[in-house]
């Protein structure tokens, strides 16, 4: 299926953030570094307090009924027509590919998905931000969630951010485009096949030669930085967001804020 | 060796853990992936070509019933004779009647999956006669006594050193030898005098078209062209879902299935058989006979989502590109049709009960997807297939064993999940609660640990940091509400 | 409507009845897209004899170019070149090129299970026509029929073919439409696009795995 082409609005005055369940628990300062990102673009961001979860592990493991309920409960806390951005391909996806099978004919759920913008997405077609590196010279490679790139589309973005960035030398890894087994529900049930996957894939990282992966998906950072740590390895992967906003904005790092 | 599909799981770990199978796959799958890339360089092309053959696939399953109603008659029309089969035991009796009618005993035949689906080697070999199997990577699983794990390159799990010693053993005077070219002449000296005497041959179909009553056969070797045209009788086999309506809807199909199977813009040969020889011919069938075969097709056609199951032209791109298929290779599927069709197709064939771990064995990465030269959607088939597993509501259990794999305990944990979610209060407090406890994750132990530690939730959630910084700031444009 | 006769006439008419009750019983799509049955080019080729010849090499084919006055003469160098002794041309070739007969005999002219065995061990060669070719895929077209056996192209291990080259289609579908190939086949048409061959051990290709190990391809510039 291609993805369809999207157009983009002008640069907006407010967006909604969407965290994600991840975000929320077990990486907060990915949050708070989107955010200052945002607004150091000037631009307003509302983090509706109700938000909880995409719905996506339900709808993997076939509990569409719940999906759906989860699904619908979101789209009401965004009832502005501003854009949503959230961190995520993968939700991303969710919401904007299968929010229409939950309930094809759900308006309030099309217009709600109609504005989401994966976070990567939105900073480049959207903002077209302009980044000022300020870190120290470093390679690091890139790994895209299969939602991301293969429901969203957005694997040309983050490496677009990341070689605006005067410092960073983005380096190719191999079988960048195979999942890294993460997976949802895959990854337990299927443990085995999950972990030979993500034992590949966190041995291409390595071999890449970089000294840090970034990604816009914290699924996938919790599965391959998970296998990194088990093996010892001091590689680790940071939300595309956290990099950047410590590359551009160092002085505002969230414990400052 | 012989798998099951229910023994799934145990079978994906063993072949993780062999690690010839590992390299053997890694490999055989990084060479099908480079070819498919050489001969589809332009992406536009190929979604131009894509959208094409899915809307041919689409239209001719619209108006199956009746382009099955025109093949038969135009191939009546052609002196093929034609015979349905809902059940592979009817299509076996069908087969095995046949032979006997012709008192063969001699059955050479060319690559068919419909032909495994039914498992009718094994059936022909219960009733005393030999069915040798002509495609050199068939040709080999069959000596090993196995089955493919590849639908196009059924021996794909072995490598020249195991295929040497294979033939060493197996066949007499054969000396030990790695070398390719060897090999496959005595593959072919073996089956010479097969071809030469045998009575009836039997291959598959992979195209049948209905304006003129035509079987189309893709291959490279020629065994296909041998079976179909020595032998006095050819009996074609073939899934209900191959008939294409017009000629003209046949050169697209090729094109994208031979590039995305083979990386090849066309195999060594494309075999259009219209009928047995006519009376001034001096070779070729005498008689042709197509069996149509459903086994649980129907099933699949009834439901409009599952139905694009049956656009499939085989071309195992999708098993190519699957991160688990690469992994676990053909035979840890336990069925006919491994990776990622056969996880969509098994199920309607074999019933959901005898197939319950296949549906949830993806990531749902969407690899097979993109490649897909039909444009099945393979994860959200799946994703549907889990909903039947699962299936809690009678009524909702429309394939055969749906229901089967739903857990009491399981079906709590999202209801409890979806009532945590829509209620934002509780799930805050129930985040924070994990939070608090994060110093007790390295306690908990889950399959998930295998290769990994669990992930620690942050001290303080986003939500609980962004109420902490106030429901507004002053000098900061961002809220929470 | 008349049905195969087998063992069993009437089950095979249950199995057909039943399966297409069950199909007619599905649901119909709301939407199919219409489509126009392609029928245009799915690659422009420039240069199709040079387009042709190259993927035809590129496939472990040997082409071959001379004009009729020079046919035996390259009939003759390319018999010696291979080193083929026993071999057979089918009728239609010595029809249209009767002078060839020298060269190479003609085939038997009675059913193929009276010269089978002739056919499967002692022959090096034969010797057939192409109908047509597709130069886009580098692909023969052969119409095997009374005058030329379909074995003649398959079991011997070397296939020497002559194509007229004037006889050049860009694509499989424009060859379909321009034949009106849908109004009628013949019993058994063929696409070649190379020596047989096989990749199924170790993604290693060996050639003249079940058919022709040879294919000598000789393009004929016809006036
Ligand atoms: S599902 Fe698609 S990719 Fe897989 S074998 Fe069928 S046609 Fe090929």
């Amino acid at each position: 299926m291609q993805i369809p082409v999207r157009c983009y609005p002008p640069k907006p005055d407010k967006v909604y953030l969407y965290g994600t369940c991840l975000v929320n628990s077990f990486a907060p300062e990915s949050g708070l570094d989107a955010i200052t990102l945002l607004q150091h673009q000037g631009i307003e961001v509302v983090y509706p307090a109700g938000q909880t979860c995409c719905g996506q592990p339900a709808f993997n493991s076939g509990y569409t009924d719940e999906a759906l309920a989860v699904a619908k409960a979101q789209a009401a806390l965004f009832p502005e027509p501003w854009p949503v951005v959230i961190l995520s391909g993968s939700c991303g996806g969710m919401m904007r590919k299968h929010y229409a099978h939950l309930a094809p004919n759900d308006e309030q759920l099309a217009e709600f998905a109609s504005r989401v913008y994966e976070f990567s997405e939105f900073l480049l077609h959207v903002l077209h931000i302009k980044l000022e590196d300020k870190g120290e010279s470093q390679q690091v490679t890139l790994h895209t969630s299969c939602a991301g790139r293969r429901e969203m589309g957005i694997h040309p973005y983050g490496e677009s951010l990341l070689r605006q960035l005067d410092k960073v030398e983005l380096l190719e890894h191999n079988y960048s485009t195979e999942c890294c087994g993460f997976g949802g529900t895959f990854a337990v049930k299927h443990s085995d096949i999950s972990a030979a996957m993500v034992e590949d894939k966190s041995r291409n990282l390595r071999e890449s030669g970089a000294s840090q992966f970034v990604s816009t998906d914290w699924g996938c950072m919790l599965n391959i930085n998970g296998a990194l740590e088990y093996q010892q390895q001091p590689l680790r992967g940071l939300h595309l967001a956290s990099y950047l906003r410590q590359r551009t904005l160092p002085e505002h790092s969230p414990e400052q804020e | 060796m012989h798998t099951s599909a229910q023994q799934f799981k145990p079978q994906a770990h063993d072949a993780l853990a062999n690690p010839v199978i590992r390299k053997n796959f890694r490999g055989a799958m990084d060479f099908l992936r480079n070819k498919r890339k050489g001969v589809i360089p332009d992406d536009a092309e190929f979604h131009a070509l894509q959208k094409v053959c899915e809307q041919i696939k689409q239209q001719c399953l619209a108006e199956l019933p009746e382009l099955l109603e025109q093949l038969e008659k135009n191939c009546l029309a052609n002196g093929i004779q034609v015979h349905w089969a809902e059940t592979p035991a009817e299509a076996n009796a069908i087969i095995n009647a046949l032979i006997d009618k012709h008192s063969g005993v001699d059955v050479v035949k060319g690559k068919s999956m419909v032909s495994e689906e039914i498992g009718l080697n094994d059936y022909l070999d219960a009733r005393g006669k030999s069915c040798i199997e002509t495609d050199m990577g068939e040709y080999i699983v069959q000596l090993a006594g196995e089955h493919p794990s590849h639908i196009i390159m059924p021996a794909i799990h072995k490598n020249a050193q195991e295929i040497g010693q294979l033939f060493h053993d197996k066949i007499e005077d054969t000396p030990f030898t790695t070398d390719v070219d060897t090999l496959i002449n005595i593959g072919r000296q073996q089956m010479r005098k097969r071809f030469e005497h045998a009575h009836i041959g039997i291959t598959g179909v992979n195209f049948a078209v209905a304006e003129t009553g035509t079987l189309c056969l893709v291959e490279n070797e020629g065994n296909g062209r041998l079976s179909s045209t020595a032998p006095p009788v050819h009996i074609a086999v073939t899934g209900i879902e191959k008939v294409v309506k017009y000629l003209a809807d046949v050169p697209p199909l090729l094109s994208l299935l031979t590039r995305s199977a083979t990386g090849q813009v066309i195999t060594t040969y494309f075999n259009m058989i219209s009928g047995p020889r006519k009376s001034d011919e001096k070779d070729g069938p005498e008689e042709v006979h197509l069996v149509l075969v459903d086994n649980g097709r129907t099933q699949a056609y009834a439901d409009e989502q599952f139905r694009a199951t049956l656009q499939c032209i085989r071309c195992g791109a999708c098993m190519n590109h699957c991160p688990v298929y690469t992994r676990i290779g053909g035979h840890a599927y336990g069925t006919v049709y491994p990776g990622p069709i056969g996880k969509i197709v098994s199920p309607h064939m074999l019933g959901m009960e005898n197939t319950q771990d296949l549906p949830t064995a993806s990531s749902l990465c969407g690899a097979c997807e993109e490649v897909c030269p039909v444009n099945i959607p393979i994860p959200t088939i799946l994703q549907r297939l889990r909903t039947q597993l699962n299936q809690g509501n009678a009524d909702k259990r429309t394939l055969r064993g749906a229901g089967s794999a739903r857990k009491a305990s399981e079906a709590m944990i999202w209801k409890v999940w979806r009532y945590l979610c829509v209620h934002p209060r509780l799930y805050r407090l129930a985040t924070q609660s994990v939070a608090r406890l994060r110093k007790l994750v390295p306690l908990v132990k889950s399959p998930w640990n295998q290769g990994r530690v669990s992930p620690k939730p942050a001290p303080k959630t986003l939500n609980e940091l962004l109420h902490k910084k106030g429901k507004t700031n002053a000098n900061k444009p961002w809220m929470i509400v | 409507m008349s049905h195969a006769n087998t063992s069993n006439p009437n089950g095979i008419n249950k199995a057909r009845n039943n399966i297409l009750a069950k199909l007619r019983g599905a649901p119909k799509p709301e939407h199919i897209a219409t489509l126009e049955r392609p029928t245009h080019n799915w690659a422009e080729v420039a240069d199709p004899i040079a387009h042709f010849s190259q993927i035809m090499e590129t496939n472990h084919a040997n082409v071959y170019r001379c004009n009729q006055a020079d046919l035996p003469a390259t009939i003759e160098q390319l018999l010696a070149e291979h080193q083929l002794t026993s071999t057979l041309a089918s009728k239609d070739v010595l029809t249209y090129f009767p002078e060839l007969e020298r060269k190479i005999p003609l085939a038997p002219q009675t059913d193929l299970t009276e010269w089978k065995d002739q056919l499967y061990n002692h022959t090096d060669a034969c010797l057939t026509r192409a109908y047509a070719s597709i130069a886009a895929t580098g692909t023969l077209v052969l119409w095997p029929g009374a005058n030329e056996p379909r074995c003649l192209s398959l079991v011997p291990p070397c296939h020497i073919v002559i194509l007229d080259t004037q006889r050049f289609y860009p694509t499989l579908a424009n060859f379909i439409e321009q034949e009106k190939l849908a109004q009628g086949l013949p019993t058994n048409l063929l696409l070649v696009s190379g020596p047989s061959k096989t990749s199924d051990i170790q993604q290693t290709v060996a050639y003249g795995a079940h058919g022709p190990e040879k294919l000598l391809v000789i393009l004929l510039d016809t006036e």
